[in-house]
């Protein structure tokens, strides 16, 4: 089966690449018949991926440790289902995924266009199969998953034990998802140029994909975080890794580019800046993949070192400068329509967001890389701490957080002065009076004041927007309250679905306040003595060890009482031998004023003396609310919608 | 027709140049060198005070770690210079002898590394191993 799915790889390459000529040509002499040859050889493509994909976990779960990838991320005492996501914990399977992904979204696309966007089909697909070339070579010539040892090991050397968790069986997946999502809209994109079919057409038929492929990059980094505050047990979810900016950044970009199709769609403008977007968000995602494969950027949880640099850099490369080459050749066909008019319109909050978005992106991207560019020209080592990361990004936001609650408030084209008195008043009173509440209520941060300002005056605007909709409906459709508040959101999803996203990215910044309010303290407590942290009274009570299958387990028992309320918490040390690791399970308890964040880091042999470090994170809970907000959100926004395919479907025969 | 449209081009330019700057101002405020034990006392005096990151492995034998200060001290080496280390907080799991570190903090006259972050390497063992083979 492992030589039959190694074969299958090959062929894999060579029908990718027999797709992108023979479509190519089926274009240029317009020969049906070779298009769909073209097809066919994608869908095989597909079907021989899914195939070696299916032996590798096959591979796994019958530990065919004769395979040195299974060996090396697996052994007998793993349990099933994280055997299973040991496929992509090395580089050969996370590169087979992206392959395999690949190949599963180039058989969607080519069965949602069976019968329309024929011109631009063979053009998709010979992008589509040039990335599928590229990574299937890579995979064949320097990360083989299905590489066979000379001799046949009694055992595996077993997973990182960090890797046994939830977080990590959905974290790159979740990525890889939104990865290789976004190189659709870019095959659709370059097809376009090449067509010379500029108009709205690719952007309407990809709007899907897009949101799909920001939806999953940003649950890929919600569950990185959260792996991060569980199990890394250092007390924070982000801190600016090169590995967490990879995946962040084609995130800012691509939330630069949904809202910018908006205008092109509305208005037939942006159409360059928009092509732009698209491309860049795409290298990104290849330099997102880069950077956590390859290691080349020193960073603390880069697992993986391997010889595919030299291969993507030039991939990128080759990408970036044949994407721009295009889209200079077809900027005549890329004219606006339409035309901005003033300053003070929506469109304007539109193009600024996009501004924003773009210039943080480049912000991370340039701390991001900073190191390596100056030890490539000075010949100097340096690094650049979370410290710049944090002071260039926080104001990027709160302007990012302004824009959000001025765009639903101010009129398209151009806001007439009265017209900015009506909607402003409200939110602007609302915001005021919170942000001299909370400094009457003791807050003295001056950021902490803006954001509250900021936050309160979105979360208005985000409100009167449901509920002037509500209103209307209520009086145009005789419906009672109830019904119209749904009705109104099921009938306007892509909007309504907008605003809630919109309120959970409120609540992420909600949880960032917590930031400025955090408490740390270590102890160190005998058995039964206690220690008073702000309203929490800890006692250490006892400790009990005990061996497992893979583990020697100490668990800390203790007793908070907070203000009068008692609650057990065990928070654990565990030592793997096998790993020679420890792995220390932070225990903690969370509500929505704050979460107690115990890390239990060391115990005497006798075990009547231990050391904790105890940190208060105020408000935490708040962001992962807020990425469930968020995802609710955009289930609304990607539901299915018939209205809005009859919309589209006018749309097109008008042109 | 054109006067609009230099309107919005000049707004954009003053955005990204307000952002240039700011990562411009910042960078260099919020970098620092990234050394190993030897380089740094290569640099010496000039590098006393100032913040910047360390690259060596733990020096075998060397980690008195006081739960109860907290105070964990170590040295730190590139098999040629050694250091001595203070830190005031808790090592990650992954910290013991002759595993590789980035530290983060100053170095003091008295030859001292004050370290305020400490970071491990992630367990390395898989990839060395695999290299021990080829």
């Amino acid at each position: 089966m492992v030589d039959i799915a190694y074969f299958s790889l090959i062929v894999s390459l060579a029908l990718s690449g027999y797709a992108v000529v023979i479509s190519l040509l089926g274009a240029r002499l317009k020969r049906e018949e070779m298009i769909k040859s073209g097809e066919r050889a994608v869908l095989s493509v597909f079907v021989l991926l899914t195939f070696a994909s299916i032996a590798l976990f096959h591979a796994f779960l019958s530990r065919n440790f004769q395979l040195e990838y299974v060996a090396s991320y697996s052994d007998r005492s793993l349990p099933t289902i994280y055997t299973i996501s040991a496929f992509w914990a090395g580089n050969p399977g996370s590169m087979l995924l992206w392959a395999w992904l690949l190949s599963i979204f180039s058989a969607i696309v080519i069965y949602q266009n069976r019968r329309k966007n024929r011109e631009l089909i063979p053009y998709i697909l010979s992008i589509l199969m040039t990335t599928s070339v590229f990574f299937l070579a890579m995979i064949i010539f320097t990360a083989n998953p299905f590489k066979q040892l000379n001799f046949i090991p009694p055992d595996g050397r077993g997973l990182n034990p960090m890797l046994e968790n939830p977080g990590m069986y959905l974290h790159p997946p979740t990525l890889y998802l939104g990865y290789v999502g976004f190189a659709i809209p870019f095959a659709f994109a370059m097809a376009a140029l090449i067509t010379g079919k500029t108009g709205e057409v690719w952007i309407r038929t990809t709007r899907k994909w897009t949101i799909f492929a920001w939806f999953f990059l940003a649950v890929g980094n919600m569950v990185g975080a959260w792996w991060a505050y569980y199990t890394l047990g250092w007390g924070g979810h982000w801190a600016w890794d090169p590995v967490e900016n990879a995946s962040f950044m084609p995130w800012l970009t691509g939330s630069a580019f949904l809202h910018s199709v908006m205008i092109q769609e509305k208005k037939r403008m942006l159409k360059t800046w928009n092509m732009v977007l698209i491309i860049i968000t795409f290298i990104l995602t290849l330099l997102g993949t880069f950077i956590t494969r390859s290691g080349v950027i020193q960073s603390v949880h880069s697992f993986s070192q391997a010889g595919i640099g030299p291969f993507f850099l030039g991939f990128m490369g080759f990408v970036l400068v044949g994407s721009l080459t295009l889209l200079a050749f077809r900027l005549n066909k890329l004219q606006s329509k339409g035309e901005l008019e003033s300053l003070v319109s929506r469109e304007s909050t539109f193009l600024f967001n996009n501004l924003i978005l773009v210039g943080l992106a480049f912000a991370v991207l340039w701390g991001t890389v900073f190191p390596f560019i100056s030890e490539a020209v000075k010949g100097t080592k340096i690094t650049v701490g979370p410290p710049f990361f944090n002071q260039v990004a926080t104001p990027l936001f709160l302007i990012l957080l302004l824009l959000m609650g001025i765009c639903p408030l101010i009129a398209w084209r151009k806001a007439t002065p009265s017209n900015l008195r009506r909607n402003f008043i409200y939110p602007l009173v609302a915001a005021i009076a919170g942000a001299i509440l909370a400094y009457i209520g003791g807050i003295r941060l001056i950021l902490v004041l803006i954001t509250v300002l900021l936050m309160i005056f979105v979360t208005t605007t985000i409100v009167l927007e449901f509920y002037r909709g509500t209103k209307a409906r209520h009086r145009m459709a005789n419906e009672n309250y109830f019904k119209a508040f749904f009705t109104l959101i099921w009938r306007n999803k892509r909007r309504y679905g907008g605003y809630i996203i919109h309120a959970g990215v409120v609540l992420l910044f909600l949880a960032t306040i917590g930031e400025g309010y955090k408490t740390e303290k270590i102890v160190n407590l005998k058995k039964g003595e206690s220690v008073q942290i702000r309203q929490y009274n800890l006692k250490f009570e006892n400790l009990s060890t005990f061996p497992t299958a893979s583990k020697q387990v100490a668990a800390a028992n203790l007793t908070v009482s907070n203000s009068g309320h008692l609650k057990s918490i065990t928070a654990r040390k565990e030592w793997y031998p096998k790993q020679e690791q420890n792995w220390t399970r932070v225990a903690v308890s969370s509500t929505l004023k704050e979460d107690l964040y115990i890390i239990f880091s060391e115990f005497s042999e006798k075990g009547d003396n231990a050391t904790f470090k105890i940190i208060i994170n105020p408000l935490m809970i708040w962001f992962w609310i807020g990425g469930y907000v968020m995802a609710f959100g955009t289930v609304i926004v990607m539901w299915p919608d018939r209205r809005e395919k009859l919309r589209l479907a006018t749309g097109y025969t008008r042109r | 027709m054109k006067r609009k449209s230099t309107k919005f081009v000049i707004a954009g330019v003053i955005i990204f140049l307000a952002i240039g700057f700011m990562i411009y101002s910042s960078i260099n405020r919020y970098s620092g060198f990234y050394l190993k034990p030897g380089e740094l006392v290569a640099k010496g005096e000039s590098a006393y005070g100032e913040q910047l990151r360390l690259n060596g492995k733990v020096a075998a034998n060397s980690v008195d770690w006081k739960p109860e200060i907290p105070r964990l001290k170590f040295k730190i080496t590139d098999g040629k210079t050694t250091i001595p280390v203070v830190y005031k907080d808790l090592p990650p799991d992954t910290f013991k002898e002759g595993v590789e570190v980035v530290i983060e903090g100053v170095y003091t006259k008295e030859g001292t590394f004050k370290a305020s972050s400490l970071l491990a390497k992630c367990p390395s063992k898989y990839e060395s191993k695999k290299k021990e083979k080829k």
